[in-house]
């Protein structure tokens, strides 16, 4: 396994889709700090979990779900996936790999952008003579959103290996994450909060009484997105 | 005799694979020989790639076995070192460059670094090593998926037409490759539509048709049993019947 993730960081470090991505999710953090110091006093005021910047865990996981999916689709995509197939036969090991290595590098994505985030919002509000108090209740939103950020990585992992097209891959997670997902919340009532979306952004926001909740949930569905991806390479042909 | 070579290099027993009720190969069964270039031939749509994909588990069978050195490719333990291959033209992403497409593939296996380097020299794509693929002409794609398959220095070569977009010297090249590399006790599996490329280096032809064996024999055999004068590729289009590639 040690081999096979090796090869398969050679294959994120050695195109530019990781370094654009990145740059993606630290400028979504220039931007959430950016609508802040244009906001009100009364935004400046808010709780630091309330405001707006917060959005940053909104638009960046769509980031870091297309990194996991293009660590597969870009295989089938490119015809990657036959030479990698061959030089690793065992499927299973191969997607285990993907989804080491989407993580490591989603929560590498997601500390770079919540660091940016971070220094930029505290360089932005002492301009404005406002002090930015992290709290506890900050370091858990920072350590969430970087647990969520490499999650979202290995869930992408699994969404491509079921998938394997990357536009209806791609597409189909934003649609899901974007609107279909907040139309299912509402009937769902309740229950509502442990759809993935919901679970994913709790993971980084939620109040302590839920964090935990929030976190075991969205660990599952990037164990299941696993598993589900490691049962389809299994069985199906690579043409 | 070592280890490895107590079982046929390649053995192939009754395999059928179908496709939406459509057979693309049909209870087909033949043997690649250790020290012998086999030449897998057949018309376009025969269920030569497809063979090739059952052999190294890309694709699973629906009927019979497929065997690389007496196992099945998935259960080889060490498979980047026992076999290489190069099935298509395009298995490269555009924007990696030569060198670290090898890299990712010398981590796979478990191989120093420096095969890289080795591997491009041998192919004569040395100074293109930082160059990106996408700027790769047919032929240097088809000498970097040569050195891609000879990155484990394997027992065993499968070969899907490598001689495409290959120039005169490359060709030349190719031929004398292989040949070597069969005569150190390997063995190689190229299937080609050129015919008169095969009948230089191939000691052995498998010839299939819609996915079943037509004849397995040694090449000059093959051509000693036709007509006075005749080349593979008369016999070839004999057993084929493929009129329309003449």
């Amino acid at each position: 396994m040690k081999n096979q993730m090796r090869s398969e960081l050679r294959k994120l470090t050695t195109t530019r889709t990781v370094r654009w991505l990145t740059l993606g999710v630290v400028g979504m953090a220039l931007m959430a700090v950016t609508s802040v110091s244009g906001g009100s006093a009364a935004e400046y005021a808010k709780p630091l979990t309330e405001q707006q910047f917060f959005f940053l865990n909104t638009f960046s996981r769509l980031l870091l779900i297309v990194l996991g999916i293009r660590m597969v689709t870009d295989e089938f995509r490119y015809g990657t996936a036959v030479p990698t197939f061959i030089a690793a036969p065992n499927r299973t090991l191969v997607v285990a790999s993907k989804v080491v290595v989407a993580g490591a590098a989603g929560l590498v994505m997601a500390a770079l952008g919540q660091a940016a985030m971070f220094g930029s919002a505290t360089a932005v509000f002492s301009m404005n003579g406002q002090e930015l108090e992290l709290g506890a209740r900050g370091v858990q939103g920072l350590v969430g959103g970087v647990l969520a950020g490499g999650l979202w990585a290995a869930i992408g992992v699994g969404v491509g290996a079921v998938v394997r097209n990357q536009v209806v891959a791609i597409v189909g997670s934003f649609v899901w994450l974007m609107a279909l997902e907040e139309i299912v919340r509402v009937k769902m009532g309740d229950l509502g909060g442990f759809l993935p979306g919901q679970a994913g952004f709790a993971t980084a926001l939620a109040p302590d009484e839920y964090w935990l909740t929030a976190v075991v949930t969205f660990v599952v569905y990037a164990l299941v997105a696993t598993a589900l991806g490691m049962l389809f390479t299994r069985v199906r042909d690579v043409a | 005799m070592s280890q490895h070579q107590a079982d046929a290099a390649v053995e192939v027993e009754g395999l059928t694979k179908t496709f939406d009720d459509e057979r693309a190969v049909d209870d087909l069964t033949f043997r690649v020989e250790w020290n012998e270039v086999t030449g897998f031939l057949g018309p376009n749509g025969a269920g030569k790639s497809t063979t090739l994909k059952v052999i190294l588990g890309l694709m699973g069978p629906t009927a019979g076995t497929a065997r690389v050195a007496g196992r099945e490719y998935v259960r080889l333990s060490e498979p980047g070192r026992a076999v290489g291959a190069l099935l298509e033209t395009q298995q490269f992403h555009p924007l990696r460059r030569a060198r670290d497409h090898l890299l990712v593939y010398t981590a796979a296996i478990g191989l120093d670094d420096r095969r890289a380097d080795e591997v491009l020299d041998l192919v004569e794509l040395g100074g293109a090593a930082r160059k990106k693929l996408g700027s790769f002409s047919l032929g240097m794609k088809q000498r970097l998926g040569l050195a891609t398959a000879l990155l484990g220095d394997p027992h065993i070569l499968i070969l899907d037409e490598p001689a495409n977009g290959l120039d005169p010297a490359g060709m030349r090249w190719l031929r004398s490759f292989l040949r070597g590399f069969a005569g150190e006790g390997r063995a190689v599996l190229v299937s080609s539509h050129l015919l008169g490329e095969v009948s230089q280096i191939a000691d052995q032809v498998v010839v299939i048709d819609h996915g079943r064996l037509v004849v397995q024999a040694k090449t000059s055999e093959l051509i000693a049993r036709a007509r006075d004068g005749a080349t593979l590729e008369d016999v070839f289009l004999d057993l084929t019947g493929s009129e329309a590639i003449r």
